[in-house]
């Protein structure tokens, strides 16, 4: 299982610029990749391109092979799952466990009932990202950093093949975000994942492969030791970084 | 200062209408919004001095000639500011503006309603004096009042209890007329009762109210519409047997104008028509 | 309370309003003269077409409703959001005032439905990008067109025919014809909600925002498309056969969806039933309080609609 995108171009209708000028990257199982990048650098739109949900200028987005629009959506989103950064709040409230097991909805949407293989899958996801004890509650009275978790159940309960993540951590203290990248690096050897995310230390924990995205092209990429280096940040962010080694663990913060 | 200023217009277009009044000289160009009141100048031989007319104005037909000054109660105002007649009469302005406009302009404008035999026979006294005919307007008091009286006896005269009567002025929603309505004065010098007693206007009434009253007849002024079409009348007894009189001529029974006695007459033969077969019939069968 | 349950007690809910829509109205008629001359009562045939529709038309506004409320995002969306009220306007004042009242009693209904009909394919045609939002704002822009020529037709008509289309307006469930009328739009909302039944899970993920429902496999843009559209006809039928009714398709959905929550394979169902019980108890009360005088059934929900709503609006506010 596989997730090509080839010489990306896209334009925000009504912009001058492209947002994106030739972007390549490709998420397959085994691998967790980190995208990086400035605010307004085009993240969450490569997010939405690599969805299928926006349709690039030119270039393609191909999911084992066909291109991602071809797929049928129920088809698409058991290979394919996204957590977006921000989710619009529903104009009546839906319970946690409602909203997750929406996400089995999308796979098998003819009868309301769960099958019972389905039931163990939801309780399994809710206990992984550690919902079971919410479950009863509406999410509308939930923190942000729990409805991310929400979310992220919603994807992951089908079981995809892949996975991209629009800011998993922007709403987590740090314990989530620590059970947030051991989780990651569990599905890791079967799940392809891209994690958008400014938290650098989280790409060198957990990530295998990292892309700077600056002005529409990958600046820099690869091994995250060595892409997230002060000389390649300091283009990207503007300001200066510095690496510290803290018993064997890089570190980096901005000065 | 400006309340000031207008009240001394006011005041002018008084001393105006006042000073016109004095002269007593008939006014030439005249124009009728109001079809009934058309009706009138001509049956009091002034035809000559109407200038317009409104585009609802079509009897006698002599008058479909003269040029069009706006609706029925909404004016051209445009129009007749450039015609400059002396005199506008009618029932009503939808915008009662209008009025204040074209008094502005030095036009003499008699705004009154006319929704029944007593308003028609304030217009007739008024337009005597209005159009320098005093006698003619008498004759014509004089038969309105005659041929009322005419009514009224043989109603006291009649041997049958009135017929029961719905009014339909328009069908889908039921429109009809109410306690104090022309039609409901109409109908009773023609020996019927309405069905609608407690309701005033042209109030939109109940069907079940209709099926409750069962009413002996159904007089159709939804002009151009067919009382056989709306299937949720089928209930109603005087539809089903048939029982529906269509006026010979409907804006003579709803405008209150000169031929308002003959249209009365009209539909009382024609009634008395409807009935009297069915009458013997059930008397036979008795 | 499990859904069956709920449903049950809502049903019960619509059979007593219908047996008291039969039992009471400006005619006091006693159980013996039900049947008369072996046959039904004309005034109990009438009570019982006109709760039938008042059923119809309040359980396919309370559909439409929820699915608009649903799809747009917007809790004050109603069912003739897109066009459809004005359109509808737009169409019977056309067809009274031109004069093709006289081609016949279907004649106002039918030109009623390709108004409301073509003023939502308009809307439809006229949005490029068919979001929730922008087709929000061409529907009110439309809608707006529509009323502006309508108030145009009024202005030049005569009085009598104006009476009749602000008549019209108003709303009433008086004159339907049960064959012609009732029936094929007893169809299309029995249609229209199994197909929603269906696609409930599509319309839960639609709450979300139309990204978040491409993320879990329903086809965003094609699916409001034809969810609005057939909230739309749904509503644009109603207004064929009964005018404009308010306050039904905005009100009763809240309600439901505040008493049982969200899932709409749990409320839909709830929903139409209770827009029906909702319309039938606003046309009896309307028929008791005034026997003689017509009430316009529109004019009764209002009345009833807005305290509700209001007190809706201050609860939730309290609540969150």
């Amino acid at each position: 299982m596989k997730l090509t995108a080839e010489q990306l171009v896209y334009t925000h209708p009504g912009a001058r610029e492209p947002l994106l000028n030739g972007v390549s990257l490709e998420i397959a199982p085994g691998r967790i990749a980190a995208l990086l990048g400035r605010n307004g650098s085009g993240k969450s739109t490569l997010v939405r391109l690599m969805s299928g949900y926006l349709n690039p200028d030119s270039g393609s987005v191909t999911l084992d092979g066909r291109p991602v629009s071809e797929w049928s959506p129920a088809e698409r989103v058991r290979r394919l799952a996204v957590v977006q950064q921000h989710v619009s709040i529903p104009l009546t409230d839906y319970t946690v466990r409602e909203t997750v097991a929406m996400g089995l909805a999308g796979v098998s949407r003819l009868s309301g009932a769960l099958s019972p293989e389905q039931s163990d899958r939801l309780e399994h996801t809710l206990e992984l990202l550690e919902l079971t004890e919410l479950s009863g509650r509406l999410c509308g009275t939930l923190s942000g950093g729990e409805r991310q978790r929400v979310f992220t159940a919603a994807a992951l309960v089908r079981s995809p093949g892949l996975l991209l993540l629009d800011e998993p951590t922007s709403a987590a203290d740090p314990a989530v975000t620590r059970k947030i990248v051991s989780l990651l690096r569990r599905l890791a050897p079967e799940v392809g994942i891209l994690v958008v995310t400014h938290d650098l230390q989280l790409a060198l924990d957990c990530a295998g492969y990292v892309m700077l995205l600056h002005g529409g092209r990958i600046a820099a990429e690869g091994n995250p030791a060595d892409v997230l280096r002060p000389e390649n940040l300091l283009p990207v962010y503007g300001c200066p970084f510095r690496r510290y080694d803290c018993g064997g663990r890089p570190v980096i913060l901005p000065e | 200062m400006r309340r000031l200023f207008s009240l001394l217009c006011l005041l002018a277009v008084f001393c105006l209408a006042a000073c016109s009044d004095e002269r007593k000289s008939a006014p030439d160009g005249v124009v009728s919004l109001s079809p009934a009141l058309t009706e009138l100048v001509c049956h009091l031989g002034q035809e000559k001095r109407l200038v317009a007319r409104s585009t609802a104005c079509d009897w006698p037909e002599s008058v479909k000639k003269l040029p069009t000054a706006g609706d029925f109660t909404e004016p051209e105002l445009e129009r007749l500011l450039a015609m400059k007649p002396a005199l506008v009469v009618s029932n009503e302005f939808v915008n009662p503006k209008d009025a204040d406009a074209l008094r502005q302009a030095g036009i003499a404008v008699e705004l009154h309603p006319c929704d029944g035999f007593d308003d028609y026979r304030e217009w007739v006294a008024l337009m005597g004096k209005l159009l320098d005919c005093p006698r003619e307007a008498d004759s014509e008091l004089k038969r309105a009042n005659d041929r009322i009286a005419e009514f009224e006896v043989e109603l006291k005269n009649a041997q049958n209890k009135p017929l029961r009567a719905l009014y339909v002025i328009w069908d889908s929603p039921l429109l009809t007329a109410g306690a104090d309505s022309l039609p409901d004065a109409v109908g009773r010098l023609a020996g019927l009762e309405n069905i609608v007693k407690t309701e005033t206007g042209y109030p939109s009434i109940s069907l079940e109210f209709v099926l409750k009253e069962d009413p002996d007849v159904i007089v159709w002024f939804a002009h151009g519409k067919d009382w056989k079409s709306n299937p949720s009348w089928g209930g109603i007894r005087a539809i089903r047997e048939g029982r529906v009189l269509i006026p010979r001529d409907d804006s003579a029974l709803l405008r209150p104008g000169p031929r308002i006695f003959d249209g009365i007459a009209d539909l009382k033969s024609d009634l008395e028509t409807m009935f009297a077969g069915r009458e013997s019939a059930g008397d036979a069968q008795e | 309370m499990k859904t069956a349950r709920i449903i049950l007690v809502y049903l019960a809910a619509a059979l007593a309003a219908a047996v008291c829509g039969v039992l009471f109205g400006a005619a006091r008629i006693p159980l013996s003269e039900f049947i008369q001359d072996d046959a039904l009562n004309p005034i109990v045939e009438l009570r019982i077409v006109r709760t039938a529709a008042a059923a119809v038309v309040g359980a396919s506004l309370a559909v439409s409703g929820l699915v608009f409320q649903a799809v747009l995002r917007n809790s004050l969306a109603e069912p003739y959001l897109l066009g459809v009220s004005g359109g509808a306007g737009l169409g019977a004042a056309g067809a009274i005032l031109l004069g093709f009242g006289a081609w016949g009693f279907m004649s106002v209904p039918l030109f009623a439905l390709l108004g409301a009909v073509t003023a939502n394919v308009l809307v439809f045609a006229a949005v490029r990008r068919r979001t929730a939002e922008e087709l929000l704002l061409g529907g009110v822009m439309i809608g707006t067109l529509a009323s502006s020529l309508l108030m145009v037709l009024i202005t030049f008509s005569h009085s009598r025919d104006m009476a009749g289309v602000v008549w019209w307006m108003l709303g009433s469930v008086q004159n339907v014809d049960p064959a012609r009328q009732l029936a094929p739009a007893a169809v299309l909302l029995c249609a229209t909600t199994v197909f929603l039944l269906f696609r409930a899970g599509d319309v839960d993920l639609l709450t979300f925002g139309p990204e978040y429902a491409w993320n879990h496999g329903v086809n965003a843009r094609v699916m409001t498309v034809v969810l609005l559209a057939l909230a739309s006809l749904l509503a644009a039928v109603t207004v064929s056969m009964a005018g404009i009714i308010g306050f039904c398709g905005l009100v009763v959905p809240h309600i439901v969806r505040r008493l049982h929550g969200g899932s709409h394979r749990k409320i839909l169902v709830p929903a139409a039933l209770a827009g029906a019980v909702f319309l039938m108890l606003a046309d009896i009360l309307g028929r008791v309080a005034s026997p003689v005088r017509e009430l316009p059934v529109g004019m009764v929900t209002a009345a009833v609609g807005c305290p509700v709503f209001l007190w809706l609006l201050n609860r939730s506010r309290a609540g969150s």
